[in-house]
């Protein structure tokens, strides 16, 4: 089926309009969630305790890389600079939230997620459903912008 | 596969980029993990507010003494095995309906322990008592774990 070049025009200004929501939404909420990790390592680290599912070594790594490369996968998504391994690395990282926050409500534990800092909620039903949005959205930038690093 | 490895060269020098400023930034925290300054758990006073935290030591001195009330936060089933000779069992959940005045005494230091490692129901224990009223409570951060692994007095079942 043919399209005009009217209704193509169409499309790719949608596509666009869509990209940047997508890389500005993820953007702001990685830049906002390292940001207040950042601020308060130690307290990050607890909360990862509060898991139960790593040790205190492991916690403190998590703590100290963790909301630096959210803060860089943020800006980065946003400015479009490394943008094909930055999408690729915000789906990883999508992905890992996704398992532990199953992984975590199989074995009814009920910590706060740590996601924000002070302004964490608890691991629930409404935190998979948030994470599953922004994994969605990780994937289609990583897809669309690895298509046209190939093109 | 070009392109395969063009995401995975970006990702690599995004990861060393966190890797290395997350390092730098936290340096004296690292430092202070590795040689033990940190508390355990990495809780600290600040965020229990009333609640006195002792050491192993400390908590063993005040038990030869008899200068102290244990509560054991754990499992009574765990509690039944072992506990700190003395010690009563306090989980969190029974809290209510278990505490009645005249059960923990007023006038002496109230020492509240869990297992140890990631356990938090001494410090949920410890902040209930101060709510209504009691001014010594201390907690042992180490819990029964670090009490056993040191050696310390045991009274129960095994």
């Amino acid at each position: 089926m043919k399209i005009s070049l009217a209704q193509q025009k169409t499309r790719i200004k949608l596509s666009w309009w869509g990209e940047l929501f997508a890389r500005l939404i993820i953007g702001v909420v990685l830049i906002w969630s390292g940001i207040l990790k950042i601020i308060d390592p130690l307290n990050f680290a607890r909360d990862i305790l509060n898991y139960r599912l790593f040790p205190e070594s492991w916690a403190l790594w998590i703590a100290v890389i963790l909301p630096g490369l959210e803060l860089l996968i943020g800006l980065l998504l946003i400015s479009g600079i490394l943008r094909t391994g930055a999408s690729f690395l915000a789906l990883s990282l999508f992905s890992l939230f996704i398992v532990l926050i199953m992984v975590t409500m199989i074995r009814g534990v009920n910590p706060d997620c740590g996601c924000f800092g002070a302004f964490s909620h608890k691991v629930g039903a409404s935190l998979l459903f948030q994470d599953l949005l922004l994994w969605l959205g990780a994937l289609y930038l990583f897809l669309r912008w690895q298509k046209s690093s190939t093109n | 596969m070009k392109n395969w490895a063009k995401v995975g060269c970006e990702a690599l020098v995004i990861i060393f980029l966190a890797v290395a400023s997350g390092t730098l930034l936290n340096l004296p925290l690292i430092r202070d993990f590795y040689q033990g300054k940190l508390p355990p758990q990495f809780i600290e006073q600040k965020d229990y507010p009333g609640v006195i935290f002792i050491s192993l030591d400390e908590a063993a001195s005040l038990l030869a003494g008899q200068q102290a009330f244990f509560i054991d936060c754990r499992s009574p089933q765990a509690y039944k095995e072992e506990h700190i000779p003395g010690a009563i069992n306090l989980p969190p959940l029974l809290f209510d309906d278990y505490f009645r005045e005249g059960l923990i005494p007023r006038d002496q230091k109230v020492i509240v322990y869990c297992e140890g490692g990631d356990c938090l129901s001494s410090l949920e224990v410890a902040q209930k008592l101060i709510t209504i009223g009691y001014t010594q409570v201390c907690v042992i951060l180490e819990g029964w774990a670090g009490w056993q692994a040191a050696g310390l007095p045991v009274e129960g079942n095994n």
